[in-house]
């Protein structure tokens, strides 16, 4: 290196501490006494302020993203317990329909909280929550749906229900409970029933008018349908009113409506109200069958007359809703539907019948009879309570009431349409070819046996499910007939097409408080009975609308009702309180569920 | 005695060498953290894409009571596929209770690199009316009903890939699914 360029590096170097120094002193305002210390402090701890910030800055980010991502993940957790307490409580109320919710139970990792409102006897609203912590405090989701029931709530009120083949009653055969005849009610030596006793007046019936043509439906009760419609009809006989059918059915569980009968009046359904019914819903089943109505009272009609008889509903609904058959203008009555404010009228009648009867038909004779007897003829009988008749020869009571009205028809509490729906639930667990002769117990059901069935010696059927069979149902020896536990408090069903009969100690059993086992039978053919029960049977409910059921021999039941009963010598029917409202389920599975379409997110 | 004699050549050609070094290292470190915080953003907002679509495709799928075959909605024939999910969702009143026999009409559907909802309430429902985009960067989509029509499914499986360019034709594909059940379906 030469010198001269030693000597520009020494200035250069001279140049930049003078240079620095200034900088420090000058710019920065400091007064330093040693320049080359210090400095270093002040930049370090402004950089590491910053760095400091930005490094709070960044995990403030980072814990927000964190919590929040946090929370999103328990939020959807939370919403899986609430999911768990929506089982949860269709669960419960298929162990205890009065169940009514819960509030923080443990599940998982969380709390579920339920509660259940009722909307009507088959519907019911749950809201259940789902809470969890998340450390520092709850965060909670809602759902709701509604839950109904695929049970029917059938209600026998009466230990016997008898149609109008009436019911004939042998030497001490005893009713323990009240009994309803359409027909006549005739005893023998210490016949009785203890509770009351009512035979309608209205006879053998007639059929005053009808269009049982269906070519298509019209819906009643749907949301922007109306929920009005009214049928013209022609008075053929001048006789009483006994009953109206309609061919209906339903969708969901609409609520029970009114029909009414009116006078024509000014050619629109408003004419003055002659009497009045309920068409039961329980009764419509989901295909169209014919459902009867019966009245109040049952005014006369008059021949030539043209009346009206109209169908109300409470409301309209989207998914309860009944459908009515209607056909072509065949009858020639004038068909209308209420649509917003008017009275529409419409191509076409309704499928509906109008039956009449005459009064002072029917009686009671030769009963004992523990409460009161309502009937047009009272004869050789004894009545506790009050005698309400037209007529009473031989006959002691409580207390008169003469003149009193006929009482009116009663249906049965069971509808076609749900005989055909039950029908359709056994159907629908397969079907065993032929007949079935089981040698041993056996678990049976949901199941069609496409021919007769037969039990004997002591064994033992188990219902899992509806059972049906087209020919004849015989059990005998000793046979044990009881529902599957899972039925709970449910009742089940065995139907045949062809006749029933239980013989020599066959017991039908009952689980639980209201678990009863119903035998129906369709067989209409009067030569034989329907039902035949006879030495020593013990329990179950007997149904045959269109036969005749005999018990015989000791025979101790719980509930007949049928077109035609007989009661042999020192036969028993003791009816149970339970009988006013029982639950058939149509097989095993869960009865309340889930209903399409109501679940929502709350919260 | 210390004779101030300044730097070297040598020492300074050290000096700025160093800082040289120093520069080149701190403009690559940069340069990555750049494109990693561009490629750390780009999939951020394709995460943050996944999220609503998810979301909005669970909530809907769960209220809905039905797929259907095809609807018109907001004057739009939809037809249920592997690109299109038609909805029908019983409509909620303001308690967020479902209203019987009403029901407003969705559909979640590809449309060019884009995911998009549409929906049209009923008269009485307290949802509102929608057409929307939900994502971008949409390349791929796939609605699978299982063996079944669209129209008799219960549930859904839904997937979908995301493209994005990030920095230097970097390219993030991400692709996520979701299997949905309709609630109301009974």
């Amino acid at each position: 290196m030469k010198i001269s360029d030693k000597c520009l590096l020494s200035k250069l170097h001279h140049f930049f501490k003078i240079y620095r120094k200034t900088l420090i002193t000058e710019n920065l305002g400091l007064k330093i006494k040693n320049p080359k210390n210090g400095y270093f402090v002040v930049i370090g701890l402004v950089l590491i302020s910053v760095i400091m910030l930005l490094g709070a800055s960044l995990t403030s980010n980072v814990v927000d993203k964190t919590v929040n991502q946090n929370n999103r993940i328990i939020s959807e957790r939370a919403l899986e317990v609430a999911e768990a307490g929506l089982q949860k409580a269709i669960a419960e109320l298929n162990n205890n329909p009065s169940y009514s919710g819960e509030q923080n139970t443990a599940f998982a990792d969380g709390f579920i909280s339920i509660s259940i409102t009722n909307i009507d006897a088959q519907t019911k609203y749950i809201e259940s929550s789902g809470r969890i912590n998340n450390g520092s405090s709850f965060i909670e989701r809602k759902i709701g749906a509604r839950a109904k029931t695929n049970t029917d709530n059938i209600s026998f009120y009466y230990g016997l229900q008898v149609g109008q083949g009436g019911l004939n009653m042998s030497n001490n055969s005893i009713v323990y409970g009240n009994a309803y005849s359409n027909g006549s009610v005739v005893g023998a030596t210490n016949s009785r029933v203890t509770g009351d006793l009512w035979v309608a007046g209205a006879g053998a019936l007639y059929l005053q008018a009808e269009n049982s043509i269906q070519t298509n439906g019209f819906y009643l009760g749907r949301t922007s349908f109306g929920k009005k419609i009214a049928q013209e009809f022609f008075a053929t006989s001048s006789q009483a009113i006994s009953k109206a059918s309609f061919y209906i059915k339903k969708t969901g569980a609409p609520p029970n409506a009114t029909v009414t009968l009116r006078n024509y009046g000014t050619g629109v359904p408003t004419g003055e109200i002659l009497t009045q019914g309920t068409l039961q819903s329980n009764l419509v089943g989901t295909n169209y069958s014919w459902v009867d109505v019966t009245f109040n009272n049952n005014p006369p009609l008059i021949e030539g007359n043209n009346y009206w008889i109209t169908i109300e509903m409470p409301s309209t609904s989207g998914s309860n809703y009944y459908t009515i058959g209607i056909s072509d203008n065949i009858y020639g009555g004038i068909a209308m539907f209420f649509y917003r404010s008017d009275w529409e009228e419409m191509e076409g009648d309704f499928d509906f019948k109008i039956f009449s009867g005459t009064s002072g038909q029917t009686k009671i004779e030769k009963i004992i009879v523990g409460g009161d007897a309502h009937a047009s003829l009272i004869k050789d009988s004894t009545i506790t309570g009050g005698a309400y008749y037209q007529t009473i020869q031989n006959s002691t009571a409580g207390s008169y009431h003469p003149d009193s009205p006929d009482p009116p028809l009663q249906n049965f509490p069971i509808s076609d349409g749900q005989i055909a729906d039950w029908i359709a639930d056994a159907e629908a667990g397969g079907t065993i070819q032929g007949d079935y002769f089981p040698s041993t117990s056996i678990s049976l059901g949901p199941k069609k046996i496409n021919g007769n069935f037969t039990m004997t010696n002591g064994t033992t059927l188990i219902v899992t499910g509806t059972i049906y069979v087209t020919g004849d149902i015989n059990f005998s020896n000793n046979v044990v007939v009881r529902l599957n536990s899972s039925y709970g408090n449910n009742s089940g069903i065995i139907i045949a097409d062809g006749k029933i009969n239980l013989s020599n100690g066959v017991t039908v059993q009952k689980i639980n408080a209201t678990g009863y086992v119903m035998f129906i039978s369709k067989f209409s053919q009067t030569n034989y009975d329907a039902i035949s029960l006879e030495n020593n049977v013990r329990g179950g409910i007997y149904y045959a609308p269109y036969g005749s059921v005999e018990v015989e021999n000791n025979a101790n039941i719980t509930e007949v009702s049928a077109d035609k009963i007989k009661l042999a010598n020192n036969t028993w029917i003791v009816y149970e309180s339970g009988l006013a409202n029982i639950n058939f389920s149509s097989g095993s599975g869960a009865s309340w569920t889930l209903e399409k379409g109501s679940w929502s997110i709350l919260q | 005695m210390f004779v101030n004699k300044g730097l070297s050549l040598v020492e300074l050609l050290i000096a700025v060498g160093v800082l040289a070094i120093l520069m080149i290292l701190l403009t690559t470190i940069f340069l990555s953290q750049s494109q990693n915080f561009e490629y750390q953003q780009t999939k951020l907002l394709l995460e943050g894409y996944f999220e609503i679509v998810l979301a909005t495709i669970k909530n809907f799928v769960s209220a809905a009571d039905s797929i259907l075959s095809n609807q018109n909605i907001q004057g739009t024939d939809y037809t249920s596929g592997a690109e299109t999910l038609v909805l029908r969702l019983p409509s909620i009143d303001s308690a967020k209770k479902t209203i019987a026999g009403q029901y407003d009409y969705a559909a979640i559907f590809k449309s060019g690199s884009d995911i998009k909802i549409v929906l049209s309430p009923s008269a009485q429902s307290i949802r509102k009316l929608e057409n929307r985009v939900l994502a971008q960067y949409v390349s791929w989509v796939n609605f699978d009903y299982g063996d079944l029509a669209p129209n008799l499914a219960k549930t859904v499986l839904f997937s979908m890939t995301l493209s994005k360019t990030a920095s230097r034709n970097q390219i993030i594909t991400i692709t996520r699914s979701l299997q949905a059940t309709l609630r109301n379906k009974l």
